[in-house]
């Protein structure tokens, strides 16, 4: 009889070979014990058998007498020997203290060649492609959290790389109107009410002590309050704008007003 | 069925787990203990006139190095309404800092040294130019352009340009 073993794994009971079905040069050959064992688990699979039981039916039927690490030493070679042949799977488990259990969907048989493996399950058979993701998927899942555990290592030293953790906040500029040549921007946007209001302080601020010379820029800044009772805060600043792209300044010269 | 239920499987899976652990374990002590917030360095001056019932006009550098530490050099006269010569203030201000978000500098001052010729008031000084009356201030900063605004709690107060 030939037992199919999760699709992958063809076992022979008569002579006990065994071999990968994608890659039938890769076989081998049990002796008679672990032959005979590992058939009683498979002709008895989704039933949990007990040590007891394969004691009587492997050794003590036959007149062996078995020692007594016998069967470990044969499950552990059975198992070996799956997974030499690519069956990473755990096909044989251990219940401790009760005994051993082969799932039934995971094993297959016909009774005389490959080619009419008949079924013994009603679940669905994997679908040929799973080895191959079976044989990959270990090696990525090493490789993923190498790649994360490398990144976690590097991520404190990226300032050695020139990152900023953070940056000031950029202060837009509107633009509210002019002070002879020179236009005035404020820092907020504000209504063409309130922009002609701030021209007005901002031109009172400029021509006490920063007046327009020569096409540069103001920016102004004031409280609510100072715009609309002349008391609080005032901020003015005139600076160079050579090329007009409100991106370089020079030769700035700042006012900030404070009235009660 | 993909699974970690055999033993190499089982094996790897603890490795992949070992390693994310460790390397998670080694950021957050990192972090905790040698990492510091890198910002920008700025280092700029500022020509400024500050109006009230006296008006104090001079020049501020400020000088901060992107991780904890900055200074400011001010040089400035105060004059009065009649444009007499009041006080003369040549002041420099030492302090660390810690980034606190949207511009926001907690400033810690470290020591405040005054040179011989300064002879502006603790008093004046704090309530016209920055208010150093406690050791714990706030900095606000915000770029415009390539230059930098340096606000107080209320207003923009000087507008600072990249020093040559």
């Amino acid at each position: 009889m030939v037992f199919t073993i999760f699709n992958m794994i063809a076992f022979r009971s008569e002579d006990g070979a065994m071999w990968n079905i994608a890659q039938p040069d890769r076989r081998l050959s049990f002796t008679t014990i672990p032959t005979r064992l590992f058939a009683y688990l498979l002709e008895n699979a989704d039933r949990m058998v007990g040590r007891e039981e394969l004691l009587n039916n492997i050794w003590d039927k036959y007149g062996l007498e078995p020692s007594n690490n016998s069967v470990n030493q044969y499950i552990s070679l059975i198992r070996k020997s799956l997974s030499e042949l690519g069956c990473d799977e755990e096909i044989i488990k251990t219940i401790p203290r009760v005994g051993f259990y082969i799932a039934g969907e995971t094993v297959s048989y016909s009774v005389e060649t490959q080619q009419s493996v008949v079924s013994t399950t009603t679940t669905e058979q994997p679908t040929p492609k799973q080895p191959g993701l079976r044989k990959w998927y270990k090696p990525s899942l090493l490789a993923i959290s190498l790649i994360i555990s490398t990144l976690l290592v590097l991520q404190p030293f990226r300032s050695a790389t020139g990152h900023l953790d953070y940056r000031f906040p950029q202060s837009m500029l509107y633009k509210i109107g002019n002070i002879a040549t020179c236009p005035v921007y404020a820092l907020n946007a504000s209504s063409p009410d309130v922009a002609a209001r701030k021209v007005k302080l901002a031109e009172e601020l400029a021509t006490a002590h920063t007046p327009c010379l020569n096409n540069e820029v103001f920016i102004f800044h004031s409280g609510e309050h100072y715009v609309h009772q002349q008391s609080g805060r005032a901020f003015i600043t005139r600076c160079a704008n050579s090329d007009h792209t409100l991106s370089h300044f020079s030769d700035c010269k700042a006012v900030y007003a404070f009235a009660k | 069925m993909l699974s970690l239920n055999n033993r190499s499987g089982k094996l790897i899976g603890l490795v992949a787990l070992v390693l994310v652990a460790v390397a998670l374990l080694f950021n957050l002590l990192m972090h905790k203990f040698v990492v510091t917030e890198k910002g920008p360095k700025v280092s700029c001056a500022a020509f400024f006139l500050a109006q009230s019932d006296l008006q104090t006009q001079g020049v501020m550098s400020l000088h901060i190095d992107g991780v904890n530490h900055g200074r400011m050099h001010i040089s400035a006269t105060v004059r009065d309404s009649v444009g007499t010569v009041k006080y003369t203030l040549l002041r420099n201000v030492n302090f660390e800092y810690r980034y606190e978000g949207d511009g926001y500098l907690a400033l810690q001052l470290v020591d405040i040294s005054k040179n011989a010729s300064d002879t502006m008031p603790n008093k004046l000084f704090n309530r016209s130019i920055f208010d150093f009356s406690v050791k714990a201030r706030q900095l606000r900063i915000t770029e415009v352009g390539d230059g930098y605004l340096l606000w107080n709690d209320f207003s923009p107060v000087m507008m600072c340009i990249h020093s040559q």
